[in-house]
């Protein structure tokens, strides 16, 4: 299974559920937003945007260490989630959805089925299977509802 | 009939071409454009294979004839700051495809929103382009990413592509379907330009080439020396000891002595970091807007030479030969090995039997290989 299988069905899910798709960046394509993180910049796979909630996700083939290091590392710097809520917010207001008040922010992993993992703490992770529906293993307050 | 949609690993992007062309009754598939060396890379036609030899285009759409797959269009987007050196990145993909007779349409930002500024694209895009397109004989567009104010308008269905529904992104398609019907008619490509869709399309684009006012000067990357000075320039700008530049020199083809004048490519930033943007698209700009005269880079009226400027890019061994050649040599090459191949380094040595690594390289030593006649480092000079 190929990370642009898993971030393509993750992508088409959010969207089935209601979710308008903010950034996309595939493995072959390009980002539209990258984040300052202490002078490095970060490009997330995926960015959501659903009823006040952002989900914030990075995607592998399999579980992957070092995605839910990036995720951390975004999660625990308050400009880098500024960055997010700012984009979405300006995202949001281009095309008239409104996006105003206290934004949630969800994190999560996407890969294969194939190799499920424990469930983590504080992300959430979403399981794609062969036949591109997915399974999700939520991280205690952390709910992400599709 | 198959026909295919090939993409670099973003099926996004290729269900928002099927969604965007108007033919119908043509089923397409999304495929992943195949990597070099791979068993499935054997399966593409050799007019595929010269496409992919400079770097890999975004979509190419193909058609069956007979059983084998014929590109019929390659296209190229990007959601870049379009301001001149940005927007000339993806040159080497076009010509690729235009020297492999196959069309191309690049859509790129007319202007974009970054950091408090806005960028616009600059006109001397067109004219290159236009250049690529006399040349080749073979059509080559440009078309706007839709934006408001600066702010591009992505397709809410097909994220990073652009809208579907805004009337430069049905034009571009007007342009593809258009190309693709010839195709689809067993049209010759040359047939197209007299299309009346294409030939207006054609002229509004060179209008637009032809008002840029291109001129060497206007580039400051750019020096124009006559040839017979090649050896003054050498002393003054290398540290090459003055024997090796005269035995070097010495024996330097006729093609490149025979010509009067030489163009000489000094660009102050990376080589390979960032996959060499913007300076390999910025190399395949200038060839084509004021070199080249033909189809192969033997036809040029003026010699083309690239020459690194930037301090930790100038010398041959700061990162030309490590992180260029001698890395992919100690890495990659499969005729290092010498036990057993496994199953894949079967086909990965039965590639490189057959192509070299023309097609493995990374892609600033492919494009820099290409496109220079020669290039110059301040202690070695590499003649093509």
């Amino acid at each position: 299974m190929s990370e642009d299988f898993v971030s393509f069905n993750i992508m088409r899910i959010l969207q089935r559920n209601g979710w308008v798709i903010v950034q996309y960046h595939p493995p072959g394509g390009q980002a539209s937003f990258g984040l300052n993180v202490s002078g490095e910049i970060l490009y997330p796979d995926l960015i959501g945007y659903k009823d006040s909630m952002i989900v914030v996700l990075e995607n592998k083939p399999s579980f992957d260490s070092g995605d839910v290091r990036k995720l951390r590392k975004i999660m625990q710097d308050a400009s880098a989630r500024n960055q997010i809520i700012k984009y979405v917010e300006d995202f949001c207001k281009d095309r008239s959805i409104g996006a105003s008040g206290t934004l949630l922010l969800l994190w999560a992993h996407g890969f294969s089925a194939r190799q499920p993992p424990n469930p983590l703490q504080d992300i959430n992770l979403i399981c794609v299977q062969d036949d591109g529906t997915i399974r999700v293993t939520q991280a205690i307050l952390n709910p992400l509802i599709i | 009939m198959a026909n295919k949609i090939w993409h670099p690993d973003d099926l996004n992007s290729a269900q928002w071409f099927i969604a965007g062309s108007k033919i119908r009754g043509l089923d397409w598939i999304p495929n992943v454009t195949p990597k070099p060396g791979s068993p499935e890379f054997l399966n593409l036609p050799e007019s595929m294979k010269r496409i992919l030899r400079l770097d890999n285009p975004d979509l190419i759409a193909t058609i069956e004839r007979r059983g084998v797959d014929v590109p019929v269009v390659s296209i190229e987007i990007t959601t870049t700051t379009p301001q001149s050196q940005h927007a000339k990145q993806r040159v080497p993909r076009l010509v690729a495809a235009a020297e492999a007779d196959v069309p191309s349409v690049y859509i790129i930002p007319g202007r974009k929103k970054s950091g408090g500024s806005t960028y616009s694209l600059t006109r001397d895009l067109y004219y290159g382009i236009d250049m690529i397109r006399l040349i080749n004989t073979v059509p080559v567009f440009i078309y706007t990413y839709p934006d408001k104010n600066g702010s591009l308008l992505r397709d809410i269905n097909y994220p990073n592509q652009p809208d579907l529904k805004h009337p430069e992104t049905i034009t571009a398609f007007q342009t593809i379907d258009k190309i693709m019907e010839y195709r689809l008619d067993d049209k010759q490509i040359q047939d197209l330009n007299s299309d009346p869709w294409i030939s207006q399309e054609i002229k509004r684009q060179s209008d637009l080439g032809t008002s840029a006012a291109v001129a060497i000067e206007n580039y400051d990357t750019l020096t124009q020396i006559e040839t017979c000075e090649l050896k003054a320039f050498l002393e003054k700008n290398t540290r090459i000891r003055p024997n090796i530049i005269r035995q070097t020199l010495s024996r330097l083809p006729r093609r490149i002595t025979n010509r009067d004048k030489t163009l000489i490519f000094r660009p102050r930033g990376r080589m390979f970091a960032h996959a060499g943007d913007p300076y390999c698209g910025m190399l395949a700009f200038f060839d084509y807007a004021f070199c080249r005269t033909g189809r192969s880079v033997e036809n040029r009226k003026m010699n083309l030479v690239y020459m690194p400027a930037g301090k930790s890019v100038s010398f041959i061994t700061r990162e030309f030969c490590r992180a260029g050649y001698y890395k992919y040599w100690s890495k990659d090459c499969p005729f290092r090995n010498d036990d057993v191949p496994s199953i894949d380094d079967q086909f990965t040595i039965s590639h490189h039997l057959q192509y070299g690594c023309v097609f493995t390289k990374i892609k600033p030593l492919r494009i820099y290989g290409y496109f220079s006649d020669m290039i110059i480092f301040r202690d070695a000079i590499l003649v093509f």
